[in-house]
């Protein structure tokens, strides 16, 4: 584990000393990165500058919610970069090399390729995230300061998972699961209003099938002193790592599944 | 049990496909997922061989013939649909790790190295990922740069390489970890007659002097006979010859095709009168194919036979193609 740990690191700091020899379009793109995603906040501003509250949540919370969304999924993506290259490692036989290495796979793969550019985002994540706590009044106990650093935490693993998962469906299509960023991106469009103002359909399938509300919208909840009308008992704020462990798990046995079928038909 | 000194084991190895269509989207994956259509190809079918430490052998066939699902085989990538195979005492699809530890590859049309790194880098992280102490790294660091010549070419990004620069020190990466096995695919691909020749140097120092087993595939009939002792030669999944490379050689010769361009338009009838051991194959319009045995003639006598009769506007020496010799193979066995 310590051992995987520093190879992906390694990894890391290679990819990033890589992209740091074209410098300028690194900058670039990450200040665009930034720019692209700072632009996302905007709506909810014009959407407050008519109303006072949404299904009773102010501005200032709302912000929260996306900040919370925004931050754990940028760390999510930073952390599973090298997956986008799924497609390509598949198609070009890049992979064999991965397998005839004597570390695990995932960790070769994750690594291999972290985009320095997501740091705009994480940067315009974590910039929504705080810069909404400073305006809100929170009363930080001991209890929601867990469930902020989990919920943020749940939060980044589970949209992890959704990239690896995203990853994998290449041993089985030629394409990599586009439709995947359906749950990521979109995950981050949807968690960013409370969930409560969204058809129950749409609310079923983000807090129990792709549990991206469930592990930002409960915890947040109790955080900014919420009363819940869905009616969820009160320990559900604090399960954000366990459905996050799970979903993980999920993820991984899918992804095991389709190594083996890798192995078994080598494309 | 396998025997202490041997390499590699292969008993009735046997490889099949379901080759499935790749569909799109998560739905044609989903019903892949399910699917049973598609249909089976034996990839490669009974494969028996043994190859002991310290031999230097080279395994070729036509595209498609189960090289290369062999070689996924021995490195672990694939799992065999039956059959038995052993790399250095160890069941490489069971122990891919454990195997990885003991082979090396290097792939000629791809790199293992860091594109836009200095190779240095690169050896720092496979030192990490092999697990090699960094006193141990720098060690073998030192004598693999002595080696391959690489002083001056490691503080270089790779991708500012050239081609037969790059490949040295992609033999070099193959090598950081003391492989016992080392598997060369198309290792000289590209690379001009000078580079080739100190690519066949270097790989034969590996092989003599470190005692590593090396297993090498490919196309060019010229590094089979510059490097290795013996040929396996495969066809349609099977072996199809498994011997000496002088046997081989005898099976097909040592027969290059020099090809003419006429300058003057159609070749005339009686083209040429050639010297021993050349004889015209094919004429189409101006091109004329003369097959000749390189034992008994040397391309510049038959060139300039050639150029004293008549006026030439293009000429190429072709080497046999691997197609040929099994095609001659087959022939010889009939």
């Amino acid at each position: 584990m310590v051992q995987a740990l520093r190879i992906y690191c390694a990894l890391v700091g290679a990819s990033f000393r890589s992209q740091m020899s074209y410098r300028r379009s690194f900058v670039l793109e990450a200040f665009s990165k930034l720019l692209i995603t700072g632009l996302e906040v905007v709506p909810i501003f014009i959407v407050f500058s008519h109303i006072e509250t949404l299904a009773g949540w102010t501005q200032w919370e709302v912000i929260y919610l996306y900040g919370l969304a925004s931050f754990g999924m940028a760390i999510g993506e930073t952390i599973t970069s090298g997956m986008k290259d799924m497609p390509a490692l598949v198609r070009d036989g890049e992979l064999d090399r991965v397998l005839i290495r004597p570390v695990n796979s995932l960790v070769q793969i994750l690594g291999r390729t972290t985009r320095l550019h997501h740091l705009g985002r994480l940067a315009q994540g974590a910039a929504a995230y705080f810069i909404a706590i400073s305006f809100l009044n929170v009363d930080w106990t001991a209890a929601h300061l867990f469930l902020a650093v989990s919920s943020l935490l749940a939060g980044a693993v589970l949209y992890a998972s959704l990239f690896i998962a995203s990853g994998a469906t290449c041993f089985w299509t030629t394409e990599s699961g586009e439709t995947f960023n359906a749950f990521t991106y979109g995950g981050v469009d949807m968690t960013q209003y409370p969930i409560t103002v969204y058809r129950p359909w749409l609310r079923f399938v983000f807090v129990f099938i792709v549990p991206v509300g469930f592990v930002s919208y409960f915890p947040s909840a109790v955080i900014l002193g919420k009363h819940d009308p869905l009616g969820f008992p009160v320990f559900s704020a604090y399960l954000a790592p366990v459905i996050a462990a799970l979903f993980l798990s999920g993820v991984l046995c899918v992804w095991k599944l389709g190594m083996r079928r890798y192995e078994s038909t080598g494309s | 049990m396998s025997h202490p000194n041997c390499a590699i084991r292969c008993e009735g190895l046997s490889k099949s496909f379901r080759v499935m269509r790749h569909r799109s989207g998560i739905f044609g994956a989903l019903r892949a997922l399910f699917s049973t259509e598609g249909a089976d190809v034996e990839a490669v079918r009974g494969v028996s061989l043994s190859i002991d430490e310290g031999e230097f052998v080279g395994y070729l066939g036509p595209n498609g013939a189960g090289k290369s699902t062999t070689i996924k085989m021995l490195t672990g990538i694939l799992t065999p649909s039956s059959g038995l195979v052993e790399v250095c005492g160890i069941v490489p699809h069971e122990k891919r790790r454990e195997n990885a530890a003991n082979i090396g590859a290097v792939f000629g049309q791809r790199t293992q190295l860091w594109w836009d790194l200095p190779p240095i880098e690169s050896y720092r992280l496979l030192g990490k990922i092999y697990r090699v102490a960094r006193s141990e790294l720098e060690a073998r660091l030192a004598e693999l740069i002595d080696l391959f010549e690489l002083s001056s070419l490691i503080e270089t990004p790779v991708r500012k390489l050239s081609l037969g620069e790059k490949m040295r020190c992609e033999l070099a990466a193959a090598l950081l970890h003391r492989p016992r096995v080392l598997f060369l695919d198309e290792p000289t691909i590209g690379l001009d007659a000078v580079g080739k020749e100190q690519v066949r140097t270097h790989l034969r120092a590996i092989n003599q002097e470190r005692g590593t087993t090396v297993v090498l595939t490919s196309h060019d009939l010229d590094d089979i006979e510059a490097l290795c002792r013996r040929a396996i030669v495969i066809d349609e999944g099977q072996i199809i010859h498994d011997g000496t490379v002088d046997s081989l050689r005898r099976t097909f010769g040592h027969h290059r095709t020099l090809v003419v361009d006429l300058a003057g338009g159609a070749a005339p009838d009686g083209f040429a009168t050639l010297p021993n051991g050349a004889t015209v194959t094919q004429i189409e319009g101006a091109r004329v194919w003369i097959e000749f045995d390189a034992d008994q003639l040397s391309a510049p006598q038959l060139i300039q036979a050639v150029l004293t009769q008549h006026d030439v506007h293009d000429l190429t020496v072709r080497e046999i193609a691997i197609e040929e010799v099994v095609r001659r193979i087959y022939s010889n066995k009939s």
